[in-house]
């Protein structure tokens, strides 16, 4: 299955595809063994203050089209009713349409505090989850991903819901669409050089291990994504 | 008329120099030409003076802090300070050798204005090697840096220099330059001018640069600190210079001129077969002396990679093989590590004091 990207499914199916991936395993024999190998992978300018619910893929937003345009009357007055102050604000009519498309209209950003449980229930799992993933772990659009490394395995790889005082051997940030040009095969090494990432650790060592680095990009590529912007 | 010193220290300032549009038109120079107006940049701000310049700031406080540093400490300023030595003595005598006659050359199409601000670049790169080789003798004391045998003489480079192989990139510039100064060949231009002004200018002396401001953080070196200014500024426009030259023999071969053809593989030939001298010059002074005064040769290695990307990506349009790039910096670093320096350095003593014609006794200059 293709997994969304950014979110946890995408990075887990990450970790699994480069625990099989044998030339990575033989490449980076030794990394993290006696020093701190693991990465921040920090991914910065994620634009949830410029998409709107209704900006996200259609795969996602259009099973939540369907919910609300399927409810009754009173189902959707009792909606209206409990609306938070922000969004019934932003309501300009009566009717489906206008609700809809006043939800459609909410920046990701907003979701926490204009969208209230009554109307959260009506979220498909797959959009609820992937909110709840952008609520807990987006701060300032901001994702910090701890990646640890070590020996030829990755052995976790976890979005940090609090970041502040973690700290690695390494670490590599960029805005969002380099890291998306890397998925989809863009070369980290000319990212760095061309400053469009900018890296912290040493470089002498991850050039000792130059195949290894190479492979976890190329193991990127090669995990399927659909992108949520 | 108000006169205007011209034998001050300090050039005018950037806000006085003048505009992008001449003012004046003449008969047979191009007022207009990009090389004009690196010439008139030349006299407005390269007219530093060394001599003012150490008459005005001193040597008192240079001195002060080079007497308080620890013997590691003054190790590696004189590591990093001998790769400038010998680096400006050998862009000053191929300058004034080869470029000169270079720009002559038909390939190109600015020849009378080039004419013009290689006098300028000339005069630079000879005042850099005067404040290089004054401040050394005057503030880190006697040494001896074998002056009678220096390359100019037939002689042979500072030992750490030698040593490390960083003096394989000032003998291939010297070839390549005089080469191409005799054959008048774009392609040749083109290979001399990059391992000239990219490698050597571009990203030797900016990476020396970048260390020279982070030292500066753990030792005051108020004059050293001065002139490098006045050098990066100078060595800016030398670069701006070479890209300028390099542009116009790239235009030509995608234009389709037959006797421009490879110019832009020659260039990434030269940036491939050169730029393991980063790893040579960055290793002596950071990592070979376990860099006491913090400069990092990592974030050096950074610097200079973006310097690579800027100079042959961003500005002259090539496609890199980033990845073969770094590879080769980083081999030429391993190479670095397995190395016993101390033993080369006093190899090549031992080899100079042999020239002298005296016993080799373990000569103290490095």
């Amino acid at each position: 299955m293709t997994e969304w990207f950014p979110s946890e499914q995408w990075l887990e199916r990450y970790r699994e595809n480069l625990n099989a991936n044998e030339r990575y395993a033989a490449d980076s024999e030794g990394w993290g063994v006696d020093f701190d190998g693991d990465f921040l992978f920090v991914v910065q300018n994620l634009p949830l203050e410029e998409t709107t619910v209704g900006d996200l893929p259609d795969d996602i937003v259009d099973p939540l089209v369907g919910e609300l345009e399927t409810l009754d009357d009173d189902e959707l007055a009792a909606l209206r009713a409990s609306a938070t102050d922000d969004f019934a604000a932003r309501l300009d009519g009566e009717g489906h349409d206008t609700f809809v498309g006043t939800m459609l209209a909410t920046p990701l950003d907003d979701v926490p505090a204009e969208v209230w449980p009554g109307l959260r229930a009506y979220f498909p799992d797959e959009l609820d989850d992937l909110l709840g993933q952008l609520e807990a772990y987006v701060d300032d659009g901001t994702a910090v991903v701890h990646v640890a490394l070590e020996d030829g395995e990755c052995q976790a790889i976890d979005l940090l819901a609090d970041p502040d005082g973690v700290e690695t051997g390494f670490e590599l940030r960029g805005r969002y669409p380099v890291w998306k040009e890397l998925i989809e095969g863009a070369d980290v090494i000319e990212s760095v050089m061309s400053r469009d990432m900018q890296f912290d650790g040493s470089v002498t060592t991850v050039l000792e291990y130059d195949d290894a680095a190479a492979e976890m990009g190329d193991t990127a590529g090669e995990t399927p994504a659909r992108y949520l912007f | 008329m108000k006169e205007v010193s011209a034998n001050r220290a300090w050039p005018r300032s950037p806000g006085m120099a003048r505009q992008a549009t001449p003012t004046y038109r003449a008969e047979r120079i191009d007022t207009t030409s990009k090389w004009y107006d690196l010439f008139q940049k030349g006299v407005e701000l390269g007219t530093w003076n060394v001599e003012k310049l150490f008459d005005e700031v001193g040597f008192e406080q240079d001195r002060e802090t080079w007497a308080e540093l620890d013997d590691d400490e003054r190790k590696q300023i004189r590591f990093l300070l001998s790769g400038f030595l010998d680096g400006e003595f050998a862009v000053g005598e191929d300058a004034s050798h080869h470029l000169q006659r270079i720009m002559d050359a038909d390939c190109f199409d600015d020849n009378e204005e080039m004419a013009m601000y290689m006098t300028m670049f000339t005069l630079t790169e000879h005042k850099h090697t005067q404040f290089v080789d004054t401040y050394m003798h005057e503030v880190m004391g006697d040494q001896d840096m074998y002056a009678e045998l220096n390359p100019n003489r037939g002689g042979a480079r500072v030992p750490v220099v030698q040593a490390t192989g960083l003096n394989e990139i000032f003998d291939r510039q010297g070839m390549l330059t005089a080469r191409a100064a005799h054959s008048e060949d774009p392609v040749d231009i083109a290979r001399a001018l990059t391992v000239y002004h990219m490698t050597v200018e571009g990203l030797l002396a900016r990476a020396g640069f970048y260390a020279i401001n982070k030292l500066s953080v753990n030792a005051d070196l108020p004059l050293l600190n001065h002139g490098f200014k006045f050098i990066s500024t100078d060595e800016g426009r030398h670069i701006t210079h070479g890209v300028e030259a390099l542009t116009q023999l790239i235009e030509k071969e995608e234009a389709g001129k037959p006797e421009f053809q490879g110019v832009q593989q020659g260039i990434l030939d030269e940036l491939y077969e050169t730029v393991p001298a980063v790893a040579d010059f960055g290793y002596m002074f950071t990592d070979a002396v376990d860099d006491p005064l913090e400069i990092g040769y990592d974030d050096l290695i950074l610097r200079v990679g973006n310097l690579i990307d800027g100079l042959y990506n961003e500005t002259l349009g090539l496609d890199i093989a980033y990845r073969d790039v770094v590879g080769r910096v980083q081999d030429r670093y391993l190479e670095c590590l397995e190395m016993d320096l101390d033993a080369e350095i006093e190899q090549y003593q031992e080899v100079y004091q042999k020239k002298r014609g005296v016993a080799a006794d373990g000569g103290v200059g490095r």
